[in-house]
């Protein structure tokens, strides 16, 4: 029998509640394969923020915990902090971490607390239909800027790149994008053992796709991709020279 | 016919056009005098699920635009039977689409039935895109709207969406055949349109590969990304109503690129 899925998706969830086409469902898939690769699936605990996220709250085989919006990074630090020895991964998007979250997501950050936060950034509040993030590109149409985003809401915001300023050298910051995913599974990877090597705070940002609210098909989807890509930096963000944190 | 209130329930799959045809259905009461609610319903048990909307049509006062129980229900695909099951009374009239749900499903939990074999029609003789217009002169017709008036307000509320002349025309001639199917009461036709659901597999000396019908939702990301073009947009539709890719296996380089990128797990190739 040819295998579809990694083997820790939960098969009797599938179909899952993901948009036809959805980035999210890519990238969950993206560290499926991780998980069966390293093979963690007994020792991972997956926490999920509110946003498009919360669709996979049955979507593996192994513990999910929902939980609040921008919430995501605590709950998962606490979890750690009691269960030292799991695998602890947050997920979320661009909204629950970068705004509601943010404060969460930088103090952990601050911290070095040793979990790996997964952030999805599809550049708009997906799941409440598509309204302006923080990273929003210039000029975009969202539901909020029928106009376009203009300048009085600032750029596109650069997440991993501020986290940088105030993490720890040992940690890993990196943003990839869901158009390589084998770069995505190494990204994954590094962050994952980040966290159970070298005890730090990993953060993977992926740039993803919205196929529902950007209103592309497959074609649209990956050229709108290649946009982002060229407006955020993919690649590893190294800890500064001058550093001494 | 409409009564002093009717309720109606649309129940069919994203991309059947199931909102288009409750917001002209309730467009058209309006232009009859009556007053008319429509209201799509959305929830995240929704997402992959079936498609449904909520349409009241009122010589009186609408004080709330969703309700428990409906006096009409139109059902256009076997999967949303689950969800129309709450709506049923023993006075609802069911109206099926008969040509992709069976009969014996329907009699398991409605009494008052009523089919079309809409999609049959649809989709040998207009095209599947015309099956909402199709619906819609059906369901016209049931509610006692004139047929020349009917075409006049489709056209009115869908003119934007019909991109040539020659749509137009396909549009308005399934709107006229619709109106005019014979309703099928007790004798049914063959459910022979619905999905079929196994998996397909494909199969030569050096490789095997997989389309999942039951999961693909037509996204076209593995045609899209497959590097040789061994993947093309199939004319068969799957679980979703969304045509699902075809494979030619002779041309697949088993490069495993369509596995990486499915979001749902529904297509893949490998070695033999
Ligand atoms: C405290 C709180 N504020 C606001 C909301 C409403 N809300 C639900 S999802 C969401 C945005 C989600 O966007 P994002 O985090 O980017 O995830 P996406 O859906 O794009 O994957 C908002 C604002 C909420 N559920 N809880
Ligand atoms: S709204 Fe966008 S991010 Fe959310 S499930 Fe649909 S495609 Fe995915
Ligand atoms: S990528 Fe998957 S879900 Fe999308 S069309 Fe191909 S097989 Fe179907
Ligand atoms: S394995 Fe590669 S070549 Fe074969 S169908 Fe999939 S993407 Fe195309």
């Amino acid at each position: 029998m040819i295998e579809t899925m990694p083997k820790c998706w939960n098969q009797k969830t599938k179909p899952h509640f993901f948009c036809p086409g959805c980035g999210h469902a890519i990238i969950l898939k993206q560290l499926g394969f991780v998980i069966d690769d390293l093979k963690l699936e007994q020792e991972v605990k997956f926490f999920i923020d509110i946003g498009c996220s919360l669709l996979a709250w049955n979507f593996y085989n192994f513990d999910t915990v929902q939980t609040h919006h921008g919430r995501t990074t605590p709950t998962a630090v606490g979890y750690k902090m009691a269960k030292p020895k799991k695998v602890v991964i947050g997920y979320m998007g661009d909204g629950g971490g970068y705004a509601i979250g943010l404060q969460s997501v930088l103090h952990a950050a601050f911290r070095n607390d040793p979990v790996t936060i997964i952030l999805v950034n599809n550049e708009n509040y997906a799941m409440t239909g598509g309204q302006m993030a923080p990273t929003t590109m210039p000029n975009e149409i969202t539901t909020t800027t029928p106009t376009g985003k203009e300048v009085k809401f600032g750029p596109g915001m650069h997440g991993p790149e501020l986290i940088r300023n105030i993490a720890s050298d040992k940690a890993y910051i990196a943003r990839t994008s869901m158009s390589a995913p084998e770069a995505v599974k190494i990204a994954i990877k590094k962050a994952i053992k980040t966290q159970i090597e070298n005890n730090a705070f990993s953060f993977l940002e992926i740039l993803s796709i919205c196929p529902t609210n950007w209103k592309t098909d497959a074609e649209g989807s990956f050229e709108r991709l290649k946009m982002a890509e060229s407006y955020y930096h993919i690649g590893e963000i190294p800890p500064q020279k001058s550093s001494q944190k | 016919m409409i009564h002093e209130t009717t309720i109606i329930l649309f129940a069919g799959e994203g991309g059947q056009g199931v909102q288009t045809i409750a917001e002209v259905t309730a467009a058209l009461a309006i232009g009859k005098g009556y007053n008319a609610t429509y209201i799509p319903y959305f929830g995240v048990e929704q997402r992959g699920a079936s498609s449904i909307a909520y349409v009241i049509i009122s010589k009186g006062t609408i004080y709330y635009p969703r309700f428990d129980d409906a006096d009409i229900i139109v059902v256009m695909r076997e999967r949303a039977l689950k969800d129309i099951k709450r709506f049923i009374t023993p006075n609802t009239d069911v109206i099926f689409d008969s040509s992709t749900i069976e009969a014996k499903d329907i009699h398991k939990i409605a009494t008052k039935t009523i089919g079309f074999p809409g999609s049959k029609y649809a989709l040998t003789k207009f095209g599947a895109k015309s099956y909402n217009l199709l619906v819609l002169g059906v369901i016209g017709n049931y509610l006692g709207f004139d047929k020349t008036e009917l075409w006049e307000n489709v056209f009115e509320k869908l003119k934007s969406k019909f991109k040539s002349k020659e749509i137009e025309e396909k549009n308005k001639l399934a709107l006229e055949f619709g109106a005019k199917i014979v309703l099928e009461k007790g004798e049914y036709s063959k459910a022979e349109f619905k999905a079929d659901l196994g998996d397909k597999l494909y199969r030569n000396k050096e490789r095997e590969g997989i389309i999942k019908p039951s999961l693909c939702k037509g996204c076209l990301i593995c045609v899209e990304k497959c590097p040789v073009g061994a993947l093309s947009k199939g004319s068969e539709v799957g679980f979703f109503g969304a045509n699902i890719p075809d494979l030619n296996i002779e041309k697949c380089i088993t490069c495993g690129i369509c596995k990486r990128f499915c979001p749902d797990g529904a297509v893949a190739v490998e070695k033999r």
